[in-house]
């Protein structure tokens, strides 16, 4: 019998290993409701060391005491924002931080995750589509898009959401409409009188808008059936599975390929994700 | 490698004078019949015959069932975290080959991939390994010949034993720490010579044809794992009877997912991390109910999947080193060693 040997797929490190569960303690500067649950929050780090990370990257957000839980970034260091991450009220964790005021404390690693590949896209078209909370990722490639404009040609931001209180970034969403060459579109499922946008799932809003799948990348967030569905539409139209692009979230504990919670088929979401393309995660046959 | 030889009562010496110079860790008997690793305090105490221990000894010192990462307190200008010191000097004596291939794995998972585990490479440089080779299968589940993981172990220990039968330990050295242990205590140990050596094969090579299973068979069986349309319908026959228990993963030497839980009593507390079972329904769930892998089916795939498959694209060999540990364990019998039987045709 041939001797069984374990061997990584990357050399061993280097030196003593850095402690990466450990995190580092910031201020939460700003606070500012998004929706009737999900507050947007600006944060400082309180040892004054800079903090790089890249669009689509997440953040292990903690309260000693409660626990920790991942976190995409909305902001977008590019740009030189100071840190932010949005949090919707849906755990434990997430009740407790949103029960905190700006001048209280939090705890922050990493940043950990690929990240989108929002360079390649330069020179083409960009379709953004959102459902719900899933614009809060989207939001710091966006920014990124929209920092280099003249980089790009025609972006649509398709976004979905149960009612026009849940819509979260409003005024940004306004705001990005008013540019050149650049499309916002909306819709909910429940509207009230005042609703100006349309009434349907986020896929009738594809009857509205005309692009070419040759030349535009699609940017993806929201919840599990809308992708589903979105993905269809887009295939439909001809889009090619590499060319669409989006953020996975799966229950994790370390971040760093190490507690095992968010295996995406082989692949951790933590560390080969969370930004996946349509083609590859049709690939490790979790396209749902 | 270089061969020597220590006689029984030499070997308890050897143990009495580990004891005192490190916190030695040895299979002891307690007061109702179970053996497993026990602090070393009466070095006759410790048995010298090879066994398996119902959990790995990877959990002993590097990456235990409940581990402490951070310490932390409040106070008037915020949190205060401090990270748990590594564990001290540790020697683990009497071990089979199967947890030393354990370790093997978690060495190549834990410390050498991105992001090297700080807790575990920390505990790691600090342990010193004593292998004992087994003679005979402690029990009728071990395969680990058939998986290319023993009997006998041919690196990564720093000393194995194997008992000649005639009141001697053969002792093979296998790395410095190995050859330290001998010089500080040389007066104890005398030359193997030749004869030793070929009755040493002997025992190694009966040893090899005891616990190989002539029905499996590894390579075929990985690369069916990879393509074979059959493992889908023992996914499903396997996840039948499964009743979700997580014993499989809990006893496993190779399985290396963990939770990580926030313990606080007033204003202070520790963050640990707990062993965790992939299993288990709740394992995959999100905060808000979502649950990727809600069917004990998917989740019973994952766990196949892992250890026949990823693993050997990952690490470069699968993740199973035929214990029969999870069998051993398994209130329903699911027998991995069957499924890999069946994937061998």
């Amino acid at each position: 019998m041939k001797r069984g040997k374990y061997k990584a797929s990357t050399k061993p490190q280097k030196g003593a290993a850095k402690n990466e569960y450990l995190p580092r303690a910031v201020e939460i500067t700003k606070i500012r409701d998004l929706s009737s649950d999900v507050k947007h929050y600006t944060l400082k780090f309180k040892d004054g060391k800079p903090f790089e990370y890249k669009p689509g990257q997440f953040v292990q957000v903690s309260i000693f005491g409660v626990g920790e839980a991942p976190i995409s970034i909305t902001s977008t260091h590019e740009r030189g924002d100071d840190l932010e991450i949005a949090i919707r009220r849906v755990g434990s964790l997430t009740n407790a931080i949103h029960t905190l005021k700006e001048g209280d404390e939090l705890f922050i690693r990493g940043p950990y995750g690929n990240s989108f590949p929002w360079e390649a896209g330069k020179g083409k078209d960009i379709l953004f589509i959102a459902g719900g909370i899933g614009l809060l990722p989207l939001r710091s490639v966006m920014n990124a898009v929209f920092h280099h404009r003249k980089d790009y040609g025609k972006i649509w931001i398709l976004y979905g959401a149960k009612s026009p209180q849940e819509c979260v970034y409003a005024d940004e969403l306004a705001r990005w409409g008013k540019l050149d060459n650049v499309e916002v579109l909306q819709t909910v499922d429940s509207p009230t009188a005042e609703w100006k946008g349309g009434v349907g799932v986020v896929t009738t809003l594809f009857e509205k808008i005309e692009f070419d799948p040759e030349k535009t990348i699609s940017y993806l967030c929201g919840p599990p059936i809308m992708i589903k569905f979105t993905n269809i539409t887009l295939e439909e139209k001809k889009m090619q599975p590499d060319n669409i692009i989006t953020t996975m979230e799966m229950h994790m504990k370390c971040g760093i390929g190490k507690c095992g919670h968010c295996l995406v088929g082989h692949k951790y979401c933590c560390t080969d994700g969370p930004v996946f393309t349509f083609a590859e995660l049709k690939a490790l046959g979790a396209e749902e | 490698m270089k061969n020597l030889k220590v006689k029984t009562q030499n070997l308890v010496k050897l143990l009495d004078a580990l004891k005192d110079a490190s916190n030695l860790l040895a299979p002891q008997t307690d007061k109702y019949g179970d053996t497993y690793f026990q602090q070393v305090v009466d070095a006759s105490q410790v048995v010298l015959k090879h066994f398996k221990p119902l959990m790995p000894a990877v959990r002993e010192v590097l990456f235990g069932q409940l581990e402490d990462m951070i310490t932390f307190k409040d106070t008037a200008s915020g949190t205060k975290i401090k990270p748990v010191k590594a564990a001290k000097d540790t020697i683990l004596f009497g071990l089979p080959n199967c947890d030393l291939d354990g370790i093997l794995y978690n060495d190549e998972f834990f410390a050498k991939r991105e992001f090297a585990d700080f807790y575990y490479v920390n505990a790691r440089k600090k342990l010193t390994i004593i292998t004992l080779a087994c003679l005979t299968p402690p029990n009728e589940n071990c395969f680990c010949a058939s998986m290319g993981h023993g009997p006998f172990a041919e690196k990564g220990f720093d000393l194995q034993l194997t008992d000649m039968g005639d009141g001697f330990f053969l002792v093979n050295i296998g790395s410095k720490k190995g050859q330290k242990i001998v010089d500080d205590n040389s007066s104890l140990f005398e030359a193997a010579g030749e004869a030793d050596l070929s009755k040493w094969k002997e025992l190694k090579q009966q040893a090899e044809e005891s616990t190989t299973k002539k029905d499996v068979n590894k390579k075929k069986a990985l690369d069916n794992m990879g393509r074979t349309p059959l493992k889908e319908q023992m996914i499903i026959e396997i996840s039948d009877r499964c009743i979700s228990c997580g014993a499989c993963n809990y006893t496993c030497p190779t399985c290396t997912c963990f939770n990580v839980i926030d313990h606080k009593k007033d204003k202070a507390g520790t963050r640990k991390r707990v062993l965790d079972s992939c299993i288990l329904g709740g394992y995959f769930r999100m905060a808000g109910g979502h649950n990727p892998k809600e069917a004990k089916e998917d989740r019973t795939r994952n766990r196949y999947f892992c250890k026949l498959l990823w693993d050997k694209e990952k690490l470069g060999d699968s993740g199973c080193v035929g214990c029969g540990r999870c069998l051993d364990a398994c209130p329903v019998k699911v027998d991995i060693k069957d499924v890999i039987k069946q994937l061998s045709n």
